[in-house]
């Protein structure tokens, strides 16, 4: 029994090991003893990863989302609240001491964010309102989460500026570009989605258009009852942005697969790693620069205990046209990690031929495609490139 | 987005839909071997969640994210009607160890002609409804231990052990197929 439970556990131990980039051998190498047996458990292992498991078919996929659209008609009606229930009660001194602090100390922060709600810019409460949108940003972990809430604050921006103006108070220039932020932010995380998830961002898209398309119709009709000039001509303005973000700018993408080609050099301190100097190379196969080879170099920060990970580096695509020198850094945090993702910015820096002083910037999502060897498909999008 | 969709979005709805409606029919399909029988099942699991959508409560769940607790339940739904349909009386169709008989059925004829994928599918076809779901989860979704134990309800240690049954059964019926081949 006790061997049994023990080659449980140095199987896991190889197939992670082999997940992350461990040869077999070396796994057969630590665990003489269990050699011969786990040498044949990791080449069935090995197999089962070619197991041809069938793909929904569009027509099952269409079928069975039309049916259960049509539950959820019905029972959208009369949903009720989730109910809530008292937690269980265990009576442990140091525990409940603890709970009750956290307790304390969240009823604090809960009731200061409920508080800071209603406050409008330079209101004393207002940074607490934005400081707890950026942590409903840094917990939605899917993109399509973060799409809906930038739709979602620029909703809130709108209302803040409508308010002022109703109230006479002037309009800040922070307060507009926070309108015109979030939209763009909006649209690019849904762009981002297009290579990887087309459904998802086409879904995403509509959503986009008739959300702003009736955040338009709103400020006009505000607009239209606005008496005081100074109001009318606030609110214009914020007509203006809403009106742009309805015809969202064309996007640029650019997908390239990216792999290391020479190991950096490599610390260890605990659970913590850090690799500088990572050589990595790879391709774009599409986008505006399919085609284009890529060379770069890169860090990168992993903790196994937290599951997280920071890598920042930079690149240069290669081509016909030029080349094109980007910046880039991101993170995954466990959620990420689950799904195999990271995510984070990039800025064009230097650019030669067609793309010499191209100003282009945005997001990045990458997806690890394989374990072993590391190899990272990765989307970058922004809108399109303006230059001199 | 499922605090939108609880609270009747439909398109925060098709978004949940679209993100865990193929790994679901993946996970049916590794229980049950049956493209047909995981779609149906698949359907009426949808039903069933939407019908009980808002009294769904991540917190409820020990899984370390909403996403992970929202499979968990959900693949618990779709686990539970292929239960109850393998049990509803004049069912003739039974789950697969039970119409395949032991490793020893393997040794079948027509193994010989097939090509090594159908090799493989026939041998992970042997295997429990269980194993199939570790193996899938493990090997085709790379799935970590942990991920699998939160997913499946289990803890990691019934995880890694019927990870290492799973493979022990595939390492002897591939050996087998492949032996088969050699003669």
């Amino acid at each position: 029994m006790e061997h049994t439970a023990d080659i449980d556990r140095v199987l896991d131990d190889c197939l992670e090991r082999m997940a992350a980039g461990d040869k077999p051998e070396a796994c057969l190498a630590a665990h003489p003893h269990h050699a011969e047996e786990l040498a044949l458990l990791l080449g069935a292992a090995h197999e089962a990863r070619h197991w041809d498991v069938p793909t929904l078919s569009a027509a099952a996929y269409a079928s069975i989302h039309a049916r259960a659209r049509a539950a959820f008609a019905t029972s959208a009606a009369g949903r009720r609240q989730p109910r809530r229930r008292w937690p269980g009660w265990t009576w442990r001194h140091a525990t409940l001491r603890f709970a009750i602090a956290m307790v304390v100390l969240i009823l604090i922060a809960g009731a200061s964010l409920q508080a800071a709600q209603p406050s409008l810019p330079g209101d004393q409460l207002y940074s607490i309102k934005r400081a707890g949108e950026r942590v409903e940003v840094l917990l939605a972990r899917q993109p399509e989460q973060r799409a809906l809430l930038y739709l979602d604050f620029a909703q809130r921006r709108l209302d803040e500026a409508m308010t002022l103006a109703d109230n006479g108070r002037p309009l800040a220039a922070s307060t507009m570009n926070s309108i015109s932020d979030n939209y763009t932010l909006a649209w690019e995380t849904i762009a981002t989605l297009e290579s990887v998830d087309p459904v998802t961002a086409t879904l995403l898209t509509q959503r986009y258009h008739d959300k702003v398309h009736a955040q338009r119709q709103q400020v006009e009709e505000v607009l239209a009852h606005a008496g005081d000039p100074a109001a009318a001509t606030a609110l214009g303005q914020v007509r203006d942005i809403v009106a742009t973000a309805e015809a969202p700018p064309p996007m640029c993408t650019a997908r390239f697969s990216i792999f290391s080609t020479q190991r950096g050099t490599v610390t260890t301190k605990g659970p913590a790693t850090q690799v500088q100097g990572n050589r990595v190379a790879g391709t774009f196969d599409q986008g505006f620069l399919a085609g284009y080879t890529l060379e770069g170099i890169q860090d990168m920060t992993g903790n196994r205990r937290t599951m997280t990970a920071l890598v920042q580096g930079t690149l240069t695509a290669t081509g016909p046209d030029g080349t094109l020198e980007l910046q880039y850094s991101g993170a995954a945090d466990q959620g990420l990690l689950l799904n195999r993702e990271a995510e984070g910015t990039f800025k064009a820096v230097n650019g030669t031929g067609r793309f010499a002083g191209w100003q282009w910037q945005g997001t990045m999502r990458a997806y690890l495609d394989t374990i072993n060897p590391p190899h990272f498909t990765v989307t970058a999008t922004g809108p399109c490139p303006s230059g001199p | 987005l499922l605090e939108q969709a609880q609270a009747g979005d439909a398109a925060a709805f098709d978004l949940i839909f679209h993100h865990f409606a193929p790994p679901l029919f993946r996970y049916l399909y590794a229980r049950c071997g049956d493209v047909d029988l995981a779609e149906e099942i698949a359907s009426s699991t949808w039903v069933r969640a939407v019908e009980h959508l808002s009294t769904f409560q991540p917190g409820n769940s020990r899984a370390s994210t909403v996403e992970v607790a929202f499979a968990a339940w959900l693949y618990r739904i779709g686990r539970n009607l292929l239960i109850d349909m393998y049990r509803r009386p004049g069912n003739a169709t039974l789950p697969l160890e039970e119409t395949l008989a032991t490793g020893d059925a393997l040794v079948d004829e027509h193994i010989l002609t097939r090509e090594s994928n159908q090799e493989l599918r026939t041998a992970l076809m042997q295997l429990t409804p269980d194993q199939r779901e570790v193996v899938l989860l493990r090997f085709v979704e790379e799935q970590s231990t942990a991920h699998v134990a939160h997913v499946t309800g289990r803890t990691e240690g019934a995880v890694k052990a019927l990870q290492h049954r799973a493979l022990a059964t595939l390492a002897r019926l591939l050996t087998m197929a492949h032996g088969m081949h050699e003669l």
